[in-house]
């Protein structure tokens, strides 16, 4: 039985990342200024009394042998079909190496745009060190764009996904104004719970 | 999977991690709604309680949309009910909305739009409400977040107070406060999730000048009301929550400067420490940070909105 998600909750479109890594075994040691925003981020200097913005191993060990495909990694499917069977999580090998999550397929909304969603997480040492997605939206033109510019700044081993999935470790909720939530974060999550992770 | 529910993920937790609980995501009045039982009670009963937060929730949606010409507020708005034939639970949010009319000099206004439209109220009436019947039914540490707006009482599953991370309004990622306590309303507004949809009443145009207030108290739907008059307000909102009895602030403005009020409830740094700030530390006195804004811009970040995702 999957946790429940704390992080899904009524939270802005990545603010739900804030929360969804949480007590993380691993993660206690690389406990973050949650004040801070993430050091790769580029620019907003929290607004912490003064506090430096220590350098902290933020941005995930990477593993030398991890997948770093950023976009679709399975010949994706035109999500204008119906997703016969989306995939599961199923085995877990080695414990010791790097190992893959796949988040439910969540379908978007259809007046914004039609087509599923389906994010897959590679997870080592109970880091998350990458974000790919399996199927996006691109039933028009404009679905296209927009998926293309979601993953090249919230997939891969450096996108923005990774940073959140590993920032918010120590928070058990975020106050933000009102949102909405998102397909790709609720396919996030589902990896994450998946993974042992939250 | 504990009872009828469009919950995204429910159910109490299971494995070798599980902690006592149980946690629960529904979309309802719009919003993703999410409820943190962290009491070690029997998990029919604590199903239960989420039962009775979430059938309280969807009730208040019926009865106080203003976007449902059903609801008793349409209803009323139009002037097939009377007051005094309006329910007690409309009257009181009737009343509160007056009180809070006054109390924001007209700056929080449940008819800005023309027509009656609580809803700027409701919704952390709402979860206040649902939080103390929780604490009535014998469930005192929950944490109740209605589309951003956190109701948080005694403490999490992992024995340590409450801690609320307040979004960055520049960087969707990053929180750019850690607030912790035993018994907190947080209510945060502000004009980055929706664009400037927050109007200044007197002028008519959207507000400027505060992209993000946050609002501490003990009351939701007060501090929900308070924070989005603040952001209203424009950059006079600051001194105006300097003057609010019994609430503390923090604010950023849209050039990116960060400030909050002496007792603003702080998690101790470093965070993850799970200490407890001491109220009043004048150590946390008011901080003008440099400019939060990042290089790229506010929208650093594409839009994930269109992505939105309806639960099924």
């Amino acid at each position: 039985m999957r946790r429940a998600i704390l992080a899904v909750t009524g939270l802005a479109a990545s603010t739900t990342l804030l929360v969804v890594l949480k007590a993380a075994p691993a993660s206690t040691e690389t406990a973050q200024t949650g004040t801070e925003p993430p050091p790769v981020v580029p620019a907003p200097a929290g607004p912490g009394a003064g506090t430096p913005p220590a350098p902290t191993s933020a941005s995930a060990t990477r593993t030398p042998g991890t997948a770093t495909t950023t976009t679709r990694a399975p010949a994706p499917r035109r999500s204008t079909t119906a997703p016969a069977d989306p995939r599961t999580t199923t085995a877990a090998p080695s414990p010791a190496g790097p190992r893959t999550y796949y988040g439910s397929a969540v379908r978007t909304t259809p007046d914004r745009s039609f087509g599923t969603v389906q994010v897959q997480i590679t997870v080592l040492d109970g880091r998350v060190t990458d974000v790919t997605t399996l199927e996006m939206p691109e039933d028009t033109p404009e679905s296209v764009r927009r998926t293309d510019a979601v993953n090249r700044a919230w997939s891969g081993p450096q996108g923005a996904a990774v940073r959140a999935a590993n920032t918010g470790a120590d928070l058990d909720t975020v106050s933000g104004a009102t949102s909405t939530c998102n397909a790709y974060e609720k396919s996030l999550q589902a990896a994450l719970d998946q993974a042992g992770l939250r | 999977m504990t009872g009828p529910s469009t919950g995204l993920f429910t159910g109490p937790g299971t494995g070798p991690s599980a902690r006592p609980g149980l946690r629960r995501v529904e979309f309802v009045m719009g919003t993703p709604i999410s409820l943190d039982l962290a009491d070690d009670l029997p998990a029919p009963r604590l199903a239960e309680l989420a039962d009775l937060v979430f059938d309280w929730l969807r009730e208040v949606d019926q009865r106080f949309s203003a976007y449902r010409p059903e609801s008793e507020v349409c209803r009323f708005d139009r002037g097939e009910v009377p007051l005094a034939g309006a329910s007690a639970d409309l009257r009181r949010v009737l009343a509160d909305c007056a009180d809070l009319w006054t109390a924001t000099d007209g700056f929080f206004d449940a008819y800005a739009t023309g027509r009656l439209d609580p809803s700027g109220y409701v919704k952390g009436w709402a979860a206040q409400v649902a939080s103390d019947r929780l604490v009535a039914e014998g469930a005192p540490n929950h944490c109740l977040n209605a589309g951003g707006d956190v109701r948080a009482r005694g403490r999490s599953s992992s024995g340590r107070p409450w801690r609320i991370g307040i979004q960055h309004p520049f960087d969707p990622t990053a929180a750019c406060w850690v607030l912790t306590g035993t018994d907190l309303a947080v209510a945060t507004s502000g004009v980055y999730e929706r664009g400037h949809h927050v109007v200044d009443p007197r002028r008519g145009v959207p507000a400027h000048g505060l992209r993000s207030v946050t609002v501490v108290g003990t009351d939701l739907g007060a501090a929900d009301a308070y924070a989005t008059a603040a952001v209203a307000m424009g950059t006079a909102g600051r001194g105006w929550l300097a003057r609010l009895p019994g609430y503390h602030h923090a604010v950023v403005t849209d050039e990116g400067r960060a400030v909050h009020s002496p007792c603003f409830p702080l998690a101790d740094r470093p965070v993850g420490d799970g200490s407890v700030a001491p109220v009043g530390d004048p150590a946390a006195a008011v901080v003008g940070a440099p400019a939060a804004v990042p290089a790229g811009g506010p929208a650093a970040l594409p839009d994930l909105r269109w992505l939105v995702g309806r639960v099924q």
